[in-house]
Formats: C-alpha cells, structure tokens, sequence
C-alpha cells in the first residue's frame, strides 16, 4: 500500500484479517468499543441500526456527519484534515511531517479518538480516512504520502486560560451567596410587581421595549438584568400569559407555591431553569432588537453554551476569575466548527448571567456552578436528587434568615438579614416595604396598620407580635398609632342591606323580628327602631302587608311614596314605531308540534304521578351508562324520552325530546316543545326516562 | 459570616448598626460619601447620591476607598452592580475641569475628550464657552463660570473648580479668645471649609454656626460680606463678631430696609437683596460694592432665588454657607452644591449633643381632640381652610395653659403660625407677642427682656425662626406651623437646644388636634427630627390637663 511503513505492513500482516471497508472495521470492533461510538454518536442510535452495513450507512451520512464533527475540538479536527488530505493508510506518526512539533502521544490519542467515532477507520496501526468526510471537509484532492504542505499552527492541547483574578474560596463563595439571595429577591420582585400591574403581551407575543424598560426602573436595575430576571421566571414557569384581547404577562399559580419555599429551594428553581432555557437575553441589545418573551431571543445552541463555559470555568484552579478573551479561545478550541459571533455573545452573555445568578462569584466558579454542572439536562426537574444537591451547594452560601426585626422611634423596623417565612408575610401586612437588599426595611403608617386591622387583626396582637419579635421595645409613637387606630378602627360599620324598616316605636319593631310572617326576610335588628333585610322593598312591603301590617314606602331622603293602586305601565322602550304585521295561520307542523308538546306534558304529568318518584316532581338522576343505553334505544324505538338538561348556568330544565341521532358525545333530537331540532351535548343530559305509556 | 455594622442595600442605601461595637468606626469611614438620611436610635440610614460620592471626590476620597470601606464593613455581601455604579459615578468627577490659562483666561480643560465633545454638544453649554483651544480645552466666559456648573452637574459630569479665587481686599481680622474657646468641630469645620475652597458647613441649631463663620474670617483676612435671613439676625451676628472678634463697630455695617451701610463687614438680609424697584433688584449691586473676599449665607437652605442666581456670576469669590439641613423644601440642593459649593463639614446633632455643646431636649407631641362644633366645622369646611381650622382649634389654648402651669419657672417660647391665634393666646396668656408686625426696636427689647428673665412667656410667629439666639429658653410649645415644613421644626426646635446654665433638659412641645390635617403635617414634620435621633413622645391632652388637677 502506497506510502505506508514497514510498521504499517506489520500491522497489516498482524491483522486477523484484511479490513476492507467501515462496514468490517465496525463489525471486527468488540461490544465496548461500539458502545463508545454509540455513546458518542448517539443520533446512530435512532432508530437502531438494522446491521453493520446499516450502521455504517448512518454513520457516513452529511447529516450525521456534520454533527460528530461540530463536537470536536480543534486539535482532532486539524488531525482529521490531516489524514484527509492523504491517500491511503497512514500511521499516525506519519502525519508528523504535516503536523510539525507535535508529539507522537498527542497524534495517536486523537487519530483513535477519530477512530473510535468512526471517521476513521482500518487500523489500530494504520487508518484511513472515510470517505465522506474527506468531502463533507471540502479539502483539495487527496495527496500521496506526507508530501503535504505543514500546517501552520498544529494545537494539540488547548490555549491555557489566564486568571485576571485568583480569589480566595470564601470570598467567591459569600459573593455568589450575596449574588443568589438578591436574584432570587428581585426575582420575587418582578413577580409581585407585575401581580398587581402586569404588562401587556404584544400582540406578536413578547414584552415591549418600553414596559421592560418601566420594570428596570421600578426594580432599580439595568435593563439587561430586568431581562435576565423576566426570562429566568419564565423559564422557571413562575410567569405566563393570560390569553384573550387583554393578554398581559403575570405570574403562574406556581409563584404562589414557590415564594414559599425557603430561600435555597427558591434559588435552586431559577437557576436550574437558567441553566437549561433557550433564551437569550443579552440578545436584546443586538439589532435587530428583539422583543422578550419571544422566539426571537431563542438560540438552540444556548444550554450547551451555558454548560461548556461552566465545564471551562471548573477545570481551572478553584478560586480563578478568568480573562475573558483567553476563555473564549480556550472554549473555540473545544468547538471550533461552532464558532461565530453569536458563540462569542454567548460566551459573555453566560459569564454575566452567571455572576447575576451567583453561579460564580467575583468571576470565578462557585460551588453552586458546580453544582448545576452536575444536573442532567434530560432529567426532569423537580423531583430529583440533582436539585436536592444544588439546593445543599447554596444553603451555606445564604445569609441565614433572621426571626427578628429592630423597631425605631422613626416609625421603621429593619430586619437585619432575611426573615423567616412566618414574619415575613406578617410584616408585609403590617407595614410598607422601604428598602430592600440584604436588610429590608419597613415603615409603619396609619395605611398600614389599618391594612392589618382590616385583615382581622386586632391592635392587641399587632402590639404582641411587634414586642414579640422585636429586639427592641416597641416604640411609644407606634405603640400610640396601633392602639389609636384600634379604638378607632371599625367604629363606622358597615353592612349589605337591600331595604329598612323603621319605626318610631320599639315594641312594634320588636314583634316585627319575631313574627312567623317577616321570617323569610331575614331581618336584623341595628338599632332599637330600625330593621334591615336583604329583601326587595317591594317584598318587604307585600310580606309586612300580608302579615297584617300597615307598612308606608318611602324614598331615599325619606319622603313617603304614594301608592297608587296597581296599574302597571310598560316603559316606552322596546315598543315598535309600526304596528307589526298579522300573524298567519300556524303552519301545519307548528300545529302537530303543540299537539305533541302537549301530550307529552300529559304523559309526564301522569309519569309523575304513577311514577311515584316522592313527590318532588324532579326526574331522578341517571348514570351516563344509563343515559346512553336508554337514549340508544329511543333511537332505534324512534320513541320519545323525557330528559332533564342543564343549561350553561347549570339549570335543569326537562323536556320532551324525540332522538334522532346520537354520535360523539351529542345527541340530535327534535324537541317537542319548541318545535325544533337541536344538539343536546350529552354530558349536560341529567337524566333520561322513556316515554312508554303513551 | 462577617458580622460587620454595615448592611449596603440595593436601593444605595446603607444601614449602621448604632450598637455595634464598630459603628464609631465604620461611621467616620462612611461619613465622607454617604449622606445622614436618617438616625434614630438603632439603625442610622446613610444614603450613596451622585451628589454625596462627588463631594467625597472633591475632598480626594476614590471610588477603590469607597469601595474597600464598604467591603470592610459590610455584614453581607455588596451588590456587585452597587460597587459598579460608585465607581462609575465617582469617576464622572473631575474628568472635567475649569482652570486658569496663561493666555486664555478661564478655560474648561477634559482629561477624557469623548467627555468635552459629549458637554460641548449639549445646547445648554454652547452658549457658556468660547473658542475650542485645542482638543481638550475651551474657552470659558468668565461670568458664566457659575451657570456653566450648574448646567455640567445636571448633565452629570460635575467639574473640578481649581480656577481658584481672588484674594480680596485684605482686612485684618482676629479671634479674640478670652472667656471662651473654639470648640474642636468649629475649628475642623473652619479649617475645612478654607482647605476645600467653597463649600456649606452642617451645624445643629445652637452648635456655634457664628462662630465657625467669624473663624473663617480670620483665616480669610479680607473684607466679608453676610447673607442672613432677618435684622434680628443681622444684629445678632453683628454682635457676636464684636464679641469674639477684633471687630469694632466702625468695622461693621448692617445693610437692611433700615440702614444701608458698607463696611469692611458688612451683614446683609435676604430680604432688601431680593426686594425689586421696577423689576430690577437693585440692591444685588452690593456683591460688587467692595471686592469682597469672602461671603458667608447663613441659613444656605433659605437662600431666596434671586441671591442664586447673582451667586452664579460671583464664583471668583470664596463663599461659605451656614446650615442646620441640608433639606431643602424646593428640592434645590444640586444648586447649593455647584454655586456655593460641597459640604465641608457635617456633624449629626446627637453627636453635639453628646459632647454637652447642645441641650438634650425631650420632643412631646400633645393631641387634643376638637370638641364636637369644631369637628363639624372641619368636616364641612373648604380642603384650604381646614389646615387652619384644625391648628387654631381653641381646645389647644387650654392646653398652653396647662403646659406653662407646669413649667412655671421656665422661660417659655409659644410658636405659632397664624397671627389672630397669636394674639387671642397672647392675650389669654397676658404674654408679649412678637410677630413681623412688630418693630425691630420693640422686637429687641422684648428678646432683651426675655433674655434677662423679666419676660417669662414669649409669644412669637415664624420671625423667630432663623438666627433668635435666646439661651434660657428651655421650654417651646408649637401651636401651629408652616404645614409640613421639615426645616421649620428643625429650626424651631433649635431655639431650645442652646445648652443651658444648669444643664436641664429642654422641652419642645407640639400640640396637634388629632385626626386632622394638623396631625398629618405634624408627622411629616416630625420625621427630619426623628431621623436626627430626636425621638417623639405622643401624649393625649387629657393627661396633660389631669396632671394640672392634681
């Protein structure tokens, strides 16, 4: 064989047998080295391969191809170049001429690297390039023997990454804790402020410029950390959209569950969801600025991106901060085929992101990045021991909750770190959030604490949870306001009532509320001369009357209102200007129709009282097995059933029907009464009984 | 985890722990570039302003101090786009500087081109500078090396101001420290003010602001001119300087509606600077009067606009400003910072008052309920009138009396805003009443007589606000006041803080009809006072009174 050396012919005349093609190389490899390829390409897998020859039929298609090859780093692709651009079998020493300065270690790991994805093939000693990827490279024509031209830059190893800062651990570790806390604040943030006054989705879908530029300012943060947070609740399905002509951008039921969750657990959630979404939202600086919440800031690549520069970022000396250029090149060297000015963004895009989320700290991994690197992107999130571990990777970072808080002659409590859940949620009732970052400071107005009163609170407990909980004695301002809106609060009440009655004389008034009669219209006495009652004056009137009475109307400013003897009056509107037309004689079938109706109100009438059903008149429920069956046969009968039918409203009406059809879930029948055929849906048919005595 | 004093919110604000036992410490740290916002008892708030973090520049702080002393301090972790922004903001400082030119005059000279170009494009500079020098300098007009700091602060490139000053007419004054002695924050803060050119000095009311000014006279050596607010203030500087400095009454002159005298010193009122003939202010020819080598505005947070703007043309002169706050009602304190210059000089009161320098005074706030005709006057009256309404109620008269029964050997100030108020008090009180109404010479007299204790009840309108000094005063019951004005009970809070002879504990008063506009702006008062640590007790008037049956 052309240009191959006596160690080639060896391996040759060693070789059990003569490898003729990909399709014998593979099958000749053992169970652990075709699961190796299997593993590395796994698209081979989908559908499994019929055969070898099956096998490497996929295996040598562009498709798959171009995939196996965007993995590989620069220096496997500059080896498979290499051999691309030779003729025949070649040791890997051999390229050496090609690859100059390179050693001999380096060029054999990567030609069995090549081989074991099958982009090579024959060897172990010799290979040969397949075929299709000699083309899919687009090379010159192949050239004899290693008179090829020298390649000017051969990298066998990766261009080292320096550090622009070596941090000690525990400093990387309290910022990124410092950093995760705050995301998962201002995360919490986002949603509470667009609870109350959620943007509008535009109508391509998305988030307006200027409505995310509103947000920033309410949060008081940039805009590229607005949209950061705005995708990371997406992502982590906290925030949806209403839909329907007001759609706007709120948050999820799930926001409710998950605000409660301790702090870690919160953190692990978003930055899970981070850690695998597709948006991008450094996207949105970029022309042609794209809106949020869009397919626009999505890039598909962007998960693998997130997780190489992590990988990158973990293989350097705990602690380093890394320059940012030099990582980028490092990452390029990985995936050089994937490289664009999209990856570049992307690259700094995750560095930024990540020291947002705390994932790094002061620039450098922390041990939650470590932690997220060892989630599995294909598992499900949620129950998981992966999201068990990155919850325990950030815990010690938080700052630990406090269960106090400071109160101040100035009318504020501070809490001076994050509080536990129970104090948190009593003091955002009670007082006004002033200030928030690792302390929260809250102010305490007249607002305020009528807002905890009306809540049901009583100023007693207001004052027992403050003394309770602060390490401070409660001021005597504040103390004077809680007790002093307590005397006041509720002293106006305030009450539903339709209609009054009133009379000068409390004896009367008192057998009013005890009359048999008046029962019915629920009165309440609230004050000695004065009845309320949810009733209709005009009810009120006809019962007190019935019940023997004298009652007299009057307005509102109470001014008595003549009665005048019943003589009702239409109101002029709905009245039409002509006089409309004669009605002609019924049609035939209107006729045959009422007679039915008729009958059938006949027929039930006698249901009812042969049926003997209690007395209640109500159709007895029926079974949807039952429902069908009976309304099967009343098909086949051509027989008339009798059903009960709720309306949208869940009012049950009965009917006389006459079925007609019945398929999918609807029944066609002619409706005695209206004359009409019509679809009942069958789900709303309550109860059917059949009509047999007629 | 580090349990440091200092807890930096994202909002820019920074909370001190008081208690710990590194406070002092990390407070003399903060206090160059972060703003007292507020401090009552526990935690003290310090605000980071673009304003704050340039005066800290101004006096050579950096943005990598600032940063270090925040790290250092911080219990947790600092927001990383906290420190960004410092840096940034800090940064924006001095980039731009106006300075002497040999040939040119005054120039603005850029350290950063991009800087000039982005300024020099703004159409509120074109018209403030001359010719471009070359690529990192320009012409600027003289007269409009105020306006042109003024309008580079509100484009957020604050310059540098190193033209330095004129030297003025030299005069030879000296402090005469017989008796007395300058207190250490007076020196520091004189000695500050001269080091950093122009600039304001903080004070509490009763802190010795006089004196800071008379010293800074004596370092400037050169004929002054004062801005205070009334006469009465006028008379009362006048004073003070013969008194603690070399100062003779030849050398003084009082510029005012009644006399126009230009002196070597001359002490001027806000009032006659701003008054207009014809729509000119005619008497603003004063700044020009002499070649003054320094003008002191007492009372900076007062400054009428009119004295703003002539300020703007006179910024070749050192000028000191003189203030209890820095809160200014009308929010101009971006103005006070480029015409008249940085802070120099903060104490917060509390610290003042720790070193004996002013009284410790105990705030009361006294509700008293309107009686049931008044409280349906107020429902139905017009949303103008109610404030009054509610304030002038006469349930409150009985609680002045009751009030002064209970301090009856002390000297007691009523304060009040509304003058048909003051005078049906006076007169159930048997009391003299000052108000602007009353002449300078009676007004005098009766501070005269109140001083020497032969007047024990003074009733007095918003004239005694500013620059009364009245020692004995122990005791002020505020009857009603300008709604919520923050300063204004500053102010008058101060009058009762001189430290008195037998150190007792001064008495501010301020009686509210509850559940009514006057308890709301009472509030609003209260809270500049409650975040200079000055806490309000809340007593019912029925307590005040039941304590006068017994």
């Amino acid at each position: 064989m052309a240009g191959s050396t006596p160690l080639g012919r060896d391996s040759s005349s060693d070789g059990a047998r003569k490898v003729r093609s990909l399709t014998e190389d593979l099958r000749q490899r053992d169970d652990i080295q075709l699961a190796a390829l299997l593993r590395a390409r796994t698209d081979l897998l989908h559908p499994v391969p019929a055969g070898f020859g099956a096998l490497a039929n996929r295996a040598t298609t562009v498709r798959s191809l171009t995939e196996v090859l965007d993995g590989l780093d620069l220096w496997s692709l500059q080896v498979l170049q290499a051999y691309a651009a030779l003729d025949g079998p070649a040791a890997p020493v051999e390229l050496a001429a090609r690859l100059p300065g390179v050693e001999r270690g380096d060029l054999e790991t990567a030609a069995a690297l090549l081989h074991e994805r099958a982009l090579l093939w024959d060897g172990p000693q010799e290979y040969r390039v397949v075929n299709a990827v000699r083309q899919l490279l687009g090379g010159a024509a192949p050239v004899r023997g290693a008179a090829a031209e020298p390649l000017a830059h051969p990298q066998p190893h990766p261009p080292a990454v320096g550090a622009v800062a070596s941090e000690p651990p525990a400093r990387v570790a309290r910022h990124a804790g410092g950093q995760a806390a705050s995301f998962v604040r201002n995360a919490t943030d986002l949603l509470t402020a667009w609870s109350s006054a959620p943007p509008r989705r535009l109508r391509a879908g998305g988030l307006g410029v200027r409505d995310l530029a509103r947000t920033a300012t309410a949060l008081g943060q940039d805009q590229q950390v607005t949209a950061l947070l705005v995708e990371v609740v997406n992502a982590a399905q906290l925030l949806g959209n209403e839909v329907g002509s007001a759609a706007a951008w709120c948050p999820t039921p799930r926001f409710d569950t998950w605000r409660t969750l301790p702090l870690a657990e919160q953190w692990a959630e978003l930055a899970r969801a981070w850690f695998e979404m597709a948006a991008v939202p450094a996207l949105l600086g970029t022309e042609p600025r794209p809106n949020l919440l869009t397919w626009d800031v999505r890039r598909a690549g962007a998960t693998d991106v997130r997780r190489a520069v992590l990988e990158a970022l973990r293989r350097l000396p705990e602690g380093t901060a890394p320059d940012r250029e030099q990582l980028a090149a490092h990452l390029a060297w990985h995936h050089p085929r994937r490289e664009s000015a999209l990856q570049r963004l992307l690259y700094d895009a995750t560095l930024d992101e990540a020291e947002l989320l705390g994932v790094t700290g002061l620039g450098a991994l922390a041990d939650t990045g470590r932690a997220l690197l060892t989630t599995d992107p294909r598992q499900e999130a949620g129950a998981d021991p992966v999201g068990a571990a990155l919850v325990r990777a950030v815990e010690p970072l938080l700052p630990v909750p406090v269960d106090h808080v400071l109160l101040q002659a100035d009318g504020t409590a501070v809490a001076p770190g994050p509080l536990v859940p129970d104090l948190a949620a009593d003091l955002a009732l009670l007082a006004d959030v002033e200030s928030t970052g690792g302390a929260t400071v809250y102010r305490f107005t007249e607002t305020s604490v009528r807002r905890a009163l009306d809540a049901g609170w009583s100023a007693a407990r207001v004052l027992a949870v403050l003394r309770e909980r602060s390490r401070t004695p409660v001021p005597q301002p504040l103390e004077y306001l809680v007790t002093d809106l307590g005397n006041r609060h509720g002293r106006v009440r305030v009450g539903p009532a339709a209609s009054y009655v009133r009379c000068d004389d409390p004896g009367t008034v008192a057998s009013l509320l005890a009359d048999r009669a008046t029962r019915a219209l629920g009165l309440v006495r609230i004050a000695d001369t004065v009845l309320v009652s949810a009733a209709a004056p005009s009810l009120l009137m006809s019962t007190l009357r019935e019940g023997g009475y004298l009652p007299a109307e009057e307005s509102t400013d109470g001014v008595p209102v003549a009665q005048r003897p019943a003589a009702h009056r239409s109101p002029l509107r709905g009245v039409p200007g002509a006089a409309p037309a004669e009605p002609g004689p019924p049609a035939g079938e209107v006729v045959d129709a009422a007679v039915r109706a008729l009958r059938a109100g006949d027929v039930t009438v006698g249901e009812r009282i042969t049926g003997g059903s209690g007395g209640s008149g109500r159709l007895p429920r029926s079974t949807s097995s039952e429902t069908l069956a009976v309304l099967h046969d009343a098909v086949a009968a051509e027989q008339e059933v009798w059903i009960g039918y709720a309306d949208r409203a869940g009012l049950t009406t009965e009917r006389v029907v006459e079925p007609l059809r019945l398929e999918a879930g609807f029944l066609t029948a002619y409706d005695v009464r209206t004359a009409q055929v019509r679809t009942f849906t069958l789900a709303r048919i309550t109860a059917v009984l059949p009509i047999t005595t007629r | 985890m580090n349990e440091g004093p200092l807890i930096v919110q994202s909002d820019k604000t920074l909370l001190l722990e008081a208690d710990h036992l590194l406070a002092d410490q990390c407070r003399h740290e903060i206090a160059p570039f972060a703003e007292l916002e507020r401090a009552p008892e526990h935690i003290h708030t310090y605000r980071l302003t673009p304003l704050g973090l340039w005066n800290a520049r101004a006096a050579g702080h950096d943005a990598e101090g600032v940063i270090d002393v925040l790290l250092r301090y911080s219990r947790y972790p600092v927001p990383h786009a906290l420190l960004i922004d410092v840096a940034e903001t800090m940064d924006r400082y001095g980039r731009l500087q106006l300075r002497k030119h040999p040939a040119h005059g005054l120039v603005l000279h850029a350290f950063d081109t991009a800087v000039l170009e982005e300024v020099l494009r703004s159409k509120k500079v074109e018209p403030l500078v001359g010719a471009r020098i070359d690529k990192d300098s320009v012409v600027v007009h003289p007269s409009e090396r105020g306006h042109l700091k003024q309008v580079l602060l509100k484009l957020g490139w604050p310059a540098d101001d190193v033209a330095g000053y004129v030297d003025g007419e030299a005069h030879p004054i000296a402090l005469v420290e017989d008796g007395w002695a300058m207190r250490d924050y007076q020196r520091q803060a004189a000695q500050g003010f001269w080091d950093g050119g122009s600039g304001v000095v903080v004070l509490p009311c009763g802190a010795g602001k006089t004196i800071v000014g008379a010293a800074a006279m004596a370092i400037a050596q050169a004929t002054t001119l004062i801005l205070v607010t009334n006469t009465v203030a006028a008379r009362q500087w006048r004073d003070e300087l013969l008194r603690r400095t070399t100062l003779t009454e030849d050398e003084i002159g009082e510029y005012s509606g009644a006399r126009k005298e230009i002196r070597p010193v001359t002490i001027a009122t806000y009032q006659v600077m701003t008054t207009k003939r014809k729509g000119v202010y005619n008497h603003l020819e004063l700044f020009d009067a002499r070649d003054w080598g320094l003008i002191v505005y007492d009372e900076v947070h007062l400054l009428p606009a009119p004295i703003f703007r002539f300020t703007a043309d006179i910024q070749a002169r050192r000028r000191l400003g003189l203030t209890a706050t820095l809160v200014r009602e009308d929010g101009r304190e971006g103005d006070v910072f480029s015409l008249i210059g940085p802070k120099r000089y903060d104490a917060p009161w509390k610290d003042i008052e720790h070193q004996g320098y002013i009284a410790p005074a105990d705030c009361v706030e006294v509700r008293v309920t309107l009686d049931d005709r008044e409280r349906l006057l107020y429902a139905t009256a017009e949303p103008e009138d109610r404030y009054r309404l509610a304030a002038s109620s006469d349930r409150k008269t009985r609680v002045v009396d009751a009030l002064l029964r209970r301090h009856a050997d002390e000297q007691v100030l009523v304060i009040g805003q509304y003058l048909d108020q003051l005078h049906e008090l006076a007169e159930h009180l048997d009391a003299a009443v000052i108000t602007g109404e009353t002449t300078v010479k009676a007004r005098q007299e009766l501070f005269e007589q109140f001083r020497t204790g032969e007047v024990r009840v003074l009733v007095v309108s918003k004239v005694a606000n500013f620059s009364v000094d009245l020692p004995e005063a122990s005791v002020a019951i505020q009857v009603s006041g300008s709604f919520g004005s923050r300063q204004e009970e500053a102010q008058r809070l101060g009058r009762v803080l001189r430290p008195k002879a037998d150190g007792r504990t001064a008495r501010f008063y301020a009686v509210v009809a509850r559940d009514t506009v006057d308890a709301d702006f009472a509030a609003h008062r209260q809270r500049f006072l409650a975040e200079q640590g000055y806490a309000y007790r809340i007593v019912d008037a029925d307590e005040i009174l039941a304590g006068d049956t017994d």
